[in-house]
C-alpha cells in the first residue's frame, strides 16, 4: 500500500546521500550513500542505533544541513541547491518538526509559539490565528491556548509542539525522537496524536526513534546502521495507540 | 513579529545584567552630551559678552610695518610702557591718528577713541588702589556703554571705576576728591556705575584719565591702540575700509593692523569649540568602552540563547530575522542608556550652569547628539553578536543544551 503510493507521487527522492564531517584521518562519514524513496501520506519510522546516521539524515532532510554528495529531491524539486535564503522558506512551512526536547519557546503563549512559523512565513495575523487555533483544537489543546509553556505538563507541551508544527499545513512532518522526553502515559497521547492527524491529514510523518515500540506505530520502518539503509519494509502489525487515554482527558 | 517586544522582554528578563550593560552607555553618554551642552554654553556666554560691549566695534593696533603680524589685541589694558602694545611692537599711532578718524565724518564711521595704559599707581594719601590705569578718549565710555553713577565722564579729572571708588573712599563720595597717579594729583570729576567689563579687563578696577593727560603723566607719545565704532555692526566691513584709506595716507608703510570685533569673536568662539570637541572626544572613550560593554553581554546572550535560535530557524526564521532580533536588542540597550544618561547629564548641566554662572542646559544639539551615539553604539557593536546568531546553523543550534 505505501509502497504504491510512493510510486505514483514520490514527495522525498534521496540518492547516493553521504555526508562526512573533518578531515583526513579524523573523517567521519555519518552517511555512506544512501537511496530511498518516501510517498506522500507516508507515516514512516526511521530506526538505529546512535551514530547510525539517523540525525544525520534528519539534519538533511530538515535542511539543517547539507550533504557531502548524492541528490535530494522533495516534491521533485532539488533541495541541494537551495540558498539559506530559500530553505528558510522551506522549513516551518513546508517542512515542519517535532523535536525530542520540548522546544517550545518559554517566553511566548501556547498560541503565540503556534503562529511562530507563519508569522516568519509572513502570513497575515487573522490568518495565522485562525490556522493556530485549529491546530490547537485538532490536538486538544485549543484550552491551553494562553498558557505559557512552564504551566503545561510535558504531555500537553508536546501536543501543542505538534500543533505548532502542522498549524501552517507542511508536506512533511519530521518528529525527531517525539516521545523521548516524555512519560509512558504522554507518550502514546503523542504517538496517538500523530496517528490521528496522519489519517485525519494524510500529511507524511517520519518519525526518528530508536526505539522499536515507537516504531511499531508507524506504516513502514526504515533502519539506519553505521550510515546504511539495512533494512526497509513494511510495518506487519503496526500498533494502534490507546485511544481509551484520550477520553481520560490527558495527563495531569 | 514584534521583534521590539522579544527585545524588551528579553532585557527586562535580564534587568541586572541589562542594566550594569546600559550603565556604560549610560557613562559614556552622559560625559559627551555633558561636556557638549557645557561647551556650547560657554560658547553662548562668551557671544552674550561680546554683544554687551558692541559688535559694532573696530580696533586698530601697531604692526610691523607691511607684517601681516598675529597680534593679539585682545583687551584693553596691557598696553606697556613707553607706548608698546600688546604684541610688544613700539606704537607709532598718535593722537592725531585719533583726531582724523575721529573727525573723519564718514557716517559708517561713527566714533574712535585712542587708548593707552598708564603704569603708574593710583593712590590717596598712604592708601593705594589696586587699580589699572587709562588713558581713553571720551567715546570710549559709551563704546564701552560705561555710564557715570556721579559727576560726568566728559570733565578733565580722573573717572574712577566701581571698585575702585570703594576701595578709595568706602561710602563716602569721592566726586571732587583728589587722587594721585604717580606723582600727579587729580580731581575724580566721576565714578562709573558698576558695570560688566569685555572678557580680559574689569571695567570696575580701572581708572580713566582723558587721553591728552594720560600721555603728558606718563611721557608716552603714542597711543597703545585706537578703538573705532561703526554706525552698526552691518557697517563693520565698510568702516574698516573707510579707516585703513584714512590711516594709509598717515601711515604709508602700513604699520597698523585693524581687527574687528567679529574676528575676536570668531577667535574665542573657535578655540572654545576646539577645547569642546578635545573634550567630548576623550568622552566618547567611555562611550566606546560601554559599547564594547554591550557587545560582550550580546555575545553571552546569544550563546545562552543557541536553543531559542534553533528553534526559531526551525520554524522558518531567516538569517535576516534574528539578525534583526539581535540587533534590536543591542540597540534598544544602548537607547536605554543614552536616554538615562541624558537626563543625568540634564540635571548636571543645570546644576554646573548656575554655579558657574553660564547659560547651559541640554540643547537640542546635544541631545540630538546623544540619540545618535546611542543607536550608532548599539548597532555597531550590536553586528557583531547578531551576525553569529543569524549565522548559526540550526542543527547546531539544537544541539546545544
Amino acid at each position: 500500500m505505501a509502497m504504491e503510493k510512493s510510486q505514483a507521487a514520490p514527495l522525498i527522492e534521496i540518492q547516493d546521500l553521504t555526508r562526512r564531517y573533518g578531515e583526513g584521518e579524523a573523517t567521519v562519514h555519518a552517511l555512506r550513500g544512501i537511496s530511498l524513496t518516501i510517498g506522500r501520506g507516508e507515516m514512516v519510522a526511521l530506526m538505529g542505533p546512535s551514530g547510525s546516521g539517523k540525525s544525520t539524515l534528519m539534519n538533511i532532510l530538515g535542511l539543517f544541513d547539507r550533504p557531502t554528495s548524492g541528490q535530494y529531491r522533495l516534491n521533485g524539486q532539488d533541495m541541494t541547491r537551495l540558498t539559506s535564503r530559500q530553505q528558510a522558506q522551506f522549513r516551518g512551512r513546508r517542512i515542519a518538526f517535532v523535536f525530542q526536547g520540548i522546544h517550545l519557546l518559554p517566553r511566548l503563549t501556547a498560541l503565540a509559539n503556534v503562529e511562530l512559523p507563519m508569522a516568519y512565513a509572513r502570513m497575515p495575523a487573522s490568518v495565522r490565528k485562525k490556522a493556530a487555533l485549529e491546530a490547537l483544537e485538532r490536538l486538544g489543546v485549543a484550552h491551553l491556548k494562553d498558557r505559557y509553556p512552564t504551566e503545561m505538563s510535558g504531555g500537553q507541551a508536546q501536543r501543542v509542539a505538534i500543533a505548532r508544527a502542522i498549524a501552517p499545513g507542511p508536506d512533511l512532518l519530521l518528529a525527531d525522537e517525539p516521545t523521548g522526553a516524555l512519560d509512558r502515559k504522554s507518550g502514546e497521547l503523542v504517538l496517538q496524536a500523530f496517528q490521528e492527524l496522519h489519517d485525519a491529514t494524510g500529511v507524511t510523518i517520519l518519525l526518528v526513534t530508536h526505539d522499536p515500540f515507537v516504531a511499531q506505530h508507524a506504516e513502514r520502518i526504515i533502519a539506519l546502521e553505521d550510515g546504511q539503509v539495512i533494512d526497509d519494509r513494511p510495518v506487519a502489525d503496526r500498533l494502534v495507540a490507546h485511544a481509551t487515554l484520550r477520553s481520560s482527558g490527558g495527563p495531569s | 513579529m514584534n521583534t521590539f517586544a522579544i527585545a524588551w522582554d528579553s532585557i527586562w528578563h535580564h534587568r541586572t545584567r541589562s542594566f550594569l550593560t546600559a550603565l556604560g552607555i549610560i557613562i559614556g553618554v552622559f560625559a559627551v552630551v555633558t561636556l557638549t551642552s557645557l561647551g556650547s554654553g560657554v560658547k553662548a556666554y562668551v557671544n552674550q559678552k561680546f554683544a554687551g560691549i558692541g559688535a559694532n566695534l573696530i580696533t586698530v593696533v601697531p604692526a610691523l610695518p607691511s607684517a601681516h603680524s598675529s597680534g593679539h589685541g585682545l583687551g584693553h589694558n596691557g598696553g606697556g610702557q613707553g607706548g608698546l602694545a600688546l604684541s610688544g611692537i613700539p606704537s607709532t599711532l598718535s593722537l592725531g591718528d585719533v583726531q582724523a578718524l575721529d573727525h573723519s565724518h564718514h557716517p559708517v564711521l561713527q566714533a574712535a577713541a585712542g587708548v593707552i595704559t598708564v603704569p603708574e599707581l593710583l593712590s590717596k594719601g598712604s592708601t593705594t588702589a589696586s587699580a589699572t590705569i587709562m588713558g581713553v578718549s571720551t567715546p570710549y565710555f559709551s563704546m564701552q556703554n560705561l555710564t557715570a553713577a556721579q559727576g560726568t565722564l566728559k570733565g578733565t579729572g580722573v573717572v574712577l571705576g566701581h571698585n575702585v571708588a570703594v576701595s578709595l573712599f568706602g561710602h563716602h563720595p569721592a566726586l571732587g576728591q583728589t587722587v594721585t597717579v604717580g606723582t600727579t594729583p587729580f580731581k575724580v570729576t566721576g565714578v562709573l556705575k558698576s558695570a560688566e567689563g569685555a572678557p580680559g579687563s574689569d571695567p570696575n578696577d580701572t581708572a580713566y584719565l582723558p587721553l591728552a593727560q594720560a600721555l603728558k603723566v606718563s611721557g608716552q607719545t603714542h597711543v597703545s591702540e585706537i578703538i573705532l565704532a561703526a554706525s552698526t555692526a552691518q557697517n563693520v566691513p565698510k568702516a574698516v575700509t573707510v579707516a585703513r584709506h584714512i590711516l594709509l595716507a598717515r601711515h604709508p608703510s602700513h604699520n597698523f593692523k585693524i581687527i574687528t570685533s567679529q574676528e575676536i569673536l570668531k577667535t574665542v568662539t573657535s578655540t572654545t569649540s576646539v577645547i569642546t570637541d578635545f573634550l567630548a572626544g576623550i568622552a566618547a572613550i567611555s562611550l566606546l568602552v560601554g559599547g564594547i560593554g554591550i557587545m560582550n553581554i550580546m555575545l553571552v546572550t546569544v550563546s545562552e540563547r543557541f536553543r531559542e535560535i534553533g528553534i526559531r530557524k526551525a520554524l522558518g526564521a531567516r538569517d535576516g530575522d534574528i539578525l534583526v532580533q539581535f540587533l534590536t536588542e543591542s540597540v534598544l540597550l544602548a537607547l536605554i542608556g543614552g536616554f538615562v544618561g541624558t537626563i543625568f547629564s540634564g540635571v548636571a548641566t543645570h546644576v554646573v550652569g548656575k554655579l558657574v554662572g553660564i547659560p547651559a542646559g541640554l540643547t537640542v544639539g546635544s541631545v540630538l547628539t546623544a540619540v545618535f551615539f546611542s543607536i550608532g553604539v548599539g548597532a555597531l557593536f550590536g553586528v557583531l553578536p547578531a551576525m553569529r546568531a543569524a549565522r548559526l546553523m540550526p542543527a547546531e543550534a539544537l544541539r546545544t543544551e
